[in-house]
Parts: structure tokens; C-alpha cells; sequence
């Protein structure tokens, strides 16, 4: 297991390598003058130069792309255009909100999918199984934001449960914290859920009629046991990477919750930064956003390690 | 012990009602073995499963028949009941020791459960000392440096002594072995009958081990069931099956079996037609549209199994004096086919 966790570390090295590579091409693929347009149409000839200098553009491409990577390597982002901070600084500041609706949301997404599928494979022969077929299409076919209208208009709005904006820190008390998360964290999870019901359903279904499991059975095993230890077990197997990719689709899906409910997150960052053309920082988001998205994967990639003991002792 | 009264499982399908076992009766007396030979699809999975109602309910069903167990019928036990039934009084295994493991759990884990199951009260320190007595009782080498492994880190054979060594861990009274070594090497077969046969000394457990292969079960069983399409059409001791053969089916199934003293040439590799369609099984004797001795009586009427000699049952309608005349007469005729 410590081989291959050292294994899948090192080979994350290239692939945020090339991560960095692209964001950083990002802004010069981008057509025209960065300084130009950041400054806009009727900026003068000097003060174009100038944030030139300052952003390091009028050096030779192959300068600043080691420029880039040797800042990178230490922690360094640059400076943030509209604010002055430091970019990591910036980003720093957002992190919190997104990290907590994320984790939210997860376990939403585990603490309703989870019982869920057990409930629906134990009543597997009954109508229960086809209801829940419908819905979870339905649940994964509903765009995101409509949903998100909706439980707005249901939960905030008709009957003013939640607020539907805002958000207090997790150092201001966690019930407040929660107060203002859990709508949006809901949302965000609600599009997940039905898709890894769906994938834990199936999971379990393929392996109730495992010779395996019959095995289980023929040793007296109760069916309870049956099912939420040996089926469910190798039911989460193939789960894992849906909820990997789900949660990677969080971190996306944060972008619109974020905006949606004013919640100042590293997605309303991004959208602000994009309106206030503030390079540096749309280049930190993006970078950090990768980041975590391989960091996502890595620990997916761990996970199923730890999960299969056929790939933890190859 | 084990007696089985006249049981039909049937299994309820899209395509029909599958007859799978049809009418079965067979007794299986403590610390003996029975051997149940038949062709692929004859039923033999479904009736072995049956004993513990382990077959999924639906498709299967019992519309007739008792299974009396120690005098109570197992058809009317309630869950619990069954479960205490399964792996503490009646053990299994199966064909696939490939697949009969659970992948993500260690085989140490997987013995455990089986004894924990039944015995909730022995000590942890008890449990572990018994999974390597158990290990070490079915052959695997360093039982206890073994105890961690996953199932993958097994040969087939080695999991079918896993299997074995789970079966055993409730010393159960009756052992139910589906095709234990079909699925394995020919060197590694004999050693896993070798093994079932040791234990059966050790351990005083009765056996029902059922295969495909007469061949399989010459050497162990006291008693042997031939079934065919649901149903025992030949019942006897292995001598009575061998040598006294009463029933055409019996006979097809010992003529395919490799043997040293014919040539090859005259071997019947396999039992002419298919096996036989148990949603519409054919009108009177179920083998009659494979049989080389049919004849128009046979069409009519599904012939009962009839005494042909001291504990040795079979069903057809030719008597054995009969069946023996036409034997030789087909032996002579394919003779002269092989030479003209
Ligand atoms: N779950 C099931 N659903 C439908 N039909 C089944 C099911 N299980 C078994 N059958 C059918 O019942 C019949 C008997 O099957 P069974 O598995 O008992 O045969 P078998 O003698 O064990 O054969 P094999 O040597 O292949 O194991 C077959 O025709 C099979 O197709
Ligand atoms: S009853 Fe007829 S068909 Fe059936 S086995 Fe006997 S001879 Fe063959
Ligand atoms: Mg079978």
C-alpha cells in the first residue's frame, strides 16, 4: 500500500506540470494585449507599459514561463491586479466558504445515497424498485440550477425556512455556519445523489447474486448482514469513482452555487475576477482549481486501493 | 438423517415453469456419502440448494414434497430457523472456488464469520486458534502467516480448501458438495476427494457430493442417484451402478466415461441429442427422445423407479433381463457398423 501511494504521488508530478503549462498559456493564447485589456480601450500608451513591466510581459515568453514555475515552486502567484494582495493570499481568504459547502454537500450526497440504495436492493422485488429507477433519472436529468430555483422558491421564499443568501464562518458558531449552508449545500449535493444511489444500487445488485454471496448465505449469515457487509462492501467499489467524479462536479457546481446563493467562495471569485480582468488571480484560481481536482482523483485512486485489495497488493 | 419425500422445486421464469427438480425421494443416513451423477441441467444445483432453501425465492418455488431433517421439514422452518440450519447443521460449497470468495475480505475474516455466526460466545483468541486449526486440518501450508491473505492470493485449489475449511467450521452434520472439483486440474481433483475423504473420517460428516462425472464419485460414495431431467431414474451402490447397470440413461453416462480397455474409437464421447427441455419435457419417459432402446410403450407412460435388486432402484420399463438382451444386441450391431 506504501508503494503504491508513493506510486501514484510521484505520477501526479507531470500531471500538474502540464496543468501549469496550460494556465499559464491561458493568458497568452489569449488574443490581444493583456495589459491592454485589462486596462481597457482608452488607457495611454504608459500606463499599458507600465503594467506591462509590472506583470512581467515584456520579457521573452521563455523567461517568463520559468519565471512562472520557479514562483509557483515557491508559493509565489503574484499579485492580484484589483486589490494589490498577494494571489495566494486571495484565494486563501475564499477558501473556506467553498471547502465547507463541498464537504456539505459530500456527505449529504453519502448520508442520503447510502440508505437509499440499502433500502431500495432490500425491497428489490417490490414496486419500490422501479419508483426509485424514475426518479433517480429524473433526479440526474434536472439541470442543476433549476432545482436550485426551485428549493429557493420552496424553502426560502414560500415558506422562509433557510436563508437564501449569504454566509457566516464556521468561527461565527457552527449552527449559524449550517444555517446559511444548508440550502446550497443541498442543492449542490441533490444532483449527485440520485446518480450514486443509482451507482451503489446497481453495485450491489450485481453482486447479490455472486457465488460469493452465496457462500455468505450458506454459512447462516443474516440477510441484513448479508447485504450492508459483503454486497454493500463490493458494491463501493465501483462507486468510488462516481463519487470521485462527483465531486470533482462539485467543485464546478460551487461556481453557480456560489453565485446563486452570494456566497464568497473561490467560483464567485473566479466569476468577479473574470469581470474585473484580474489575470493573476483567474490564473491562481484555475491552478488551484486543478489542483484540487488531481488532488480529488489522487485520493479516489487511494481510496479504490484501499477498498480493492486486489490493486492494494499488485 | 436427511430424508427427501417426493420434492418438486420448480423455478418460475419469463419462459415458463422450469422443472428443475421433479418428483425427487432419497435418504441420506449419518456419516455416509452419496454421490448424485446427471448431465449438466438435470437439476442437481437446484436440488442441493434446495436442502437449505438457499435457491432465490422467486423464481424458486416448492409446489410439493417434503426435505425432513432430524425429523422436522426444513420446506416449514422459519428464517431463523433456517439460518441455524445453514453452515451449523448443513454446510456447502460450490463449483467456482474462483468465485466463491468474497474478494475484499481475507480468508482469515471469512473463516471467522463462519464460526462467529454460530457461536457468538468463543473467544476471539479461541476463533483465531480454531481458523488454523480448521486451515491446517484442509492442507494449506503456514496457516497462520496465510490467515491475512485475500482470495486472490490463492490457486483455485487452495480456495476450495478455504471453502472446505469454512464448511467444516460449524462441524456440520451434512456436507452438500456442488461439483467441488469440476472446475479444477485433474491432479488437483483427486487431491480435493482425497481431502473430502479424510475429513469425512475426521470429522464423521455425512456427504452429498454431486458431479457430472460417474468417475468422480466411484471411489467415495456409499450410495449413488443417477438424475435425469428432475428426476432419479437409478438409484444403487456403486457396484450396483457399475455393474449392475438397470437403466439405459446410467449406462450412456458409463460408456462416455474414458476407459483404458476400449479404444478410443469406440468411445461414446458424449450421450447423443440434448438434454432435455425441462419447461416442456417430453410426454411419458423423459429419456426416450435419446434412448437407442425406445420403444412406442415408452412414449406413453413415465415408467417409476422399480426394485431391481437390494437397495438398488432404477426407472425404465425394460426389466433387467430385457435391458441386458438389448445391450448386446446394440453392442453387436455397432461391432459390425465399426467393422463393415
Ligand atoms: N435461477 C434460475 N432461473 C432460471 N432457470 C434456472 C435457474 N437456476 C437453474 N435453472 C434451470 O434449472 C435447470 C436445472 O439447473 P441446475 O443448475 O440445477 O442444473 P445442474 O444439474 O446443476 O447442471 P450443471 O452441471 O450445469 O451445474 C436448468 O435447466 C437451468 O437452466
Ligand atoms: S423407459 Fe424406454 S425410453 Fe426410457 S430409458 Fe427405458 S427404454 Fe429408454
Ligand atoms: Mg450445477
Amino acid at each position: 500500500m506504501l508503494q503504491y501511494t508513493i506510486r501514484r504521488f510521484i505520477s501526479v508530478i507531470p500531471v500538474m506540470f502540464i496543468v501549469s503549462v496550460i494556465v499559464f498559456l491561458l493568458v497568452h493564447l489569449t488574443p490581444g494585449n493583456p495589459a491592454y485589456l485589462i486596462l481597457g480601450e482608452d488607457s495611454s500608451q504608459e500606463s499599458i507599459k507600465q503594467l506591462e513591466q509590472q506583470l512581467g510581459l515584456d520579457k521573452p515568453i521563455v523567461v517568463q514561463f520559468f519565471d512562472w514555475i520557479k514562483n509557483i515552486l515557491t508559493g509565489d502567484l503574484g499579485q492580484s491586479i484589483y486589490s494589490s494582495e498577494p494571489v495566494t493570499q486571495v484565494i486563501f481568504d475564499r477558501f473556506g466558504p467553498t471547502f465547507s459547502l463541498m464537504l456539505l454537500s459530500l456527505i449529504f450526497i453519502l448520508v442520503i445515497s447510502i440508505p437509499i440504495a440499502i433500502f431500495v436492493v432490500a425491497m428489490r422485488k417490490t414496486i419500490l424498485d422501479p419508483i426509485f429507477l424514475t426518479i433517480s433519472l429524473l433526479g440526474v436529468s434536472i439541470p442543476e440550477f433549476w432545482f436550485a430555483i426551485l428549493l429557493v422558491l420552496a424553502f426560502g421564499v414560500t415558506f422562509p425556512i433557510f436563508p437564501v443568501a449569504g454566509y457566516a464562518p464556521i468561527a461565527e458558531g457552527v449552527f449559524s455556519w449550517l444555517y446559511y449552508l444548508i440550502l446550497p449545500a443541498f442543492v449542490l449535493a441533490a444532483v449527485e445523489v440520485g446518480l450514486i444511489a443509482r451507482m451503489l444500487r446497481d453495485g450491489m445488485l450485481e453482486s447479490i447474486n455472486q457465488d460469493y454471496t452465496r457462500t455468505v448465505r450458506a454459512k447462516g449469515v443474516r440477510e441484513s448482514t448479508v447485504l450492508m457487509k459483503h454486497v454493500f462492501a463490493n458494491a463501493l467499489i465501483p462507486t468510488t469513482t462516481v463519487v470521485g467524479t462527483a465531486v470533482a462536479g462539485l467543485l464546478g457546481g460551487t461556481v453557480i452555487i456560489e453565485t446563486l446563493f452570494t456566497i464568497p467562495g473561490i467560483g464567485q471569485l473566479l466569476i468577479d475576477s473574470i469581470y474585473r480582468r484580474d489575470y493573476p488571480v483567474i490564473q491562481g484560481v484555475v491552478l488551484i482549481i486543478s489542483a484540487i481536482y488531481v488532488l480529488i482523483n489522487l485520493l479516489v485512486d487511494l481510496l479504490y486501493a484501499f477498498l480493492d485489495p486486489r490493486i492494494r497488493y499488485d | 438423517m436427511l430424508e427427501v419425500n417426493d420434492l418438486k422445486v420448480h423455478l418460475d421464469t419469463d419462459s415458463g415453469i422450469v422443472k428443475a427438480v421433479d418428483g425427487v425421494s432419497f435418504t441420506v443416513e449419518a456419516g455416509k456419502t452419496i454421490g448424485i451423477v446427471g448431465e449438466s441441467g438435470s437439476g442437481k444445483s437446484v436440488l442441493a440448494m434446495s436442502l437449505t432453501q438457499l435457491n432465490p425465492q422467486p423464481p424458486a418455488f416448492y409446489p410439493q414434497g417434503e426435505i425432513l431433517f432430524e425429523g422436522k421439514n426444513v420446506l416449514k422452518r422459519t428464517k431463523k430457523d433456517l439460518r441455524k440450519i445453514r453452515g451449523n447443521d448443513i454446510a456447502m460449497i460450490f463449483q467456482d472456488p474462483m468465485s466463491s470468495l468474497n474478494p475484499v475480505f481475507n480468508i482469515g475474516d471469512q473463516i471467522k464469520e463462519a464460526i462467529r455466526t454460530h457461536d457468538k460466545k468463543m473467544s476471539r483468541q479461541d476463533v483465531e486458534k480454531k481458523v488454523i486449526e480448521l486451515l491446517t486440518d484442509v492442507g494449506i501450508p503456514d496457516p497462520k502467516r496465510r490467515i491475512n491473505d485475500y482470495p486472490h492470493q490463492f490457486s483455485g485449489g487452495m480456495r476450495q480448501r478455504v471453502l472446505i475449511a469454512i464448511a467444516l467450521a460449524c462441524k456440520p452434520k451434512l456436507l452438500i458438495a456442488d461439483e467441488p472439483t469440476t472446475a479444477l486440474d485433474v491432479t488437483i481433483q483427486a487431491q480435493i476427494l482425497e481431502l473430502m475423504k479424510d475429513i469425512q473420517k475426521k470429522y464423521g460428516t455425512a456427504i452429498i457430493i454431486i458431479t457430472h462425472d460417474l468417475g468422480v464419485v466411484a471411489n467415495i460414495a456409499d450410495k449413488i442417484l443417477v438424475m435425469y431431467a428432475g428426476r432419479i431414474v437409478e438409484e444403487g451402490s456403486v457396484h450396483d451402478i457399475f455393474y449392475r447397470t438397470s437403466m439405459p440413461y446410467t449406462w450412456s453416462l458409463l460408456r462416455s466415461l474414458p476407459r483404458l480397455d476400449i479404444d478410443e474409437s469406440e468411445r461414446l464421447l458424449t450421450i447423443k441429442g440434448q438434454p432435455p427441455d425441462l419447461i416442456h419435457p417430453p410426454e411419458g419417459c423423459k429419456f426416450n427422445p435419446r434412448c437407442p432402446f425406445v420403444s412406442p410403450e415408452c412414449l406413453k407412460m413415465d415408467p417409476p423407479l422399480t426394485e431391481r435388486g437390494s437397495n438398488h432402484r432404477a426407472a425404465c420399463i425394460l426389466s433387467n433381463e430385457q435391458f441386458e438382451e438389448a445391450k448386446q444386441a446394440l453392442i453387436i450391431a455397432e461391432r459390425k457398423g465399426v467393422h463393415s
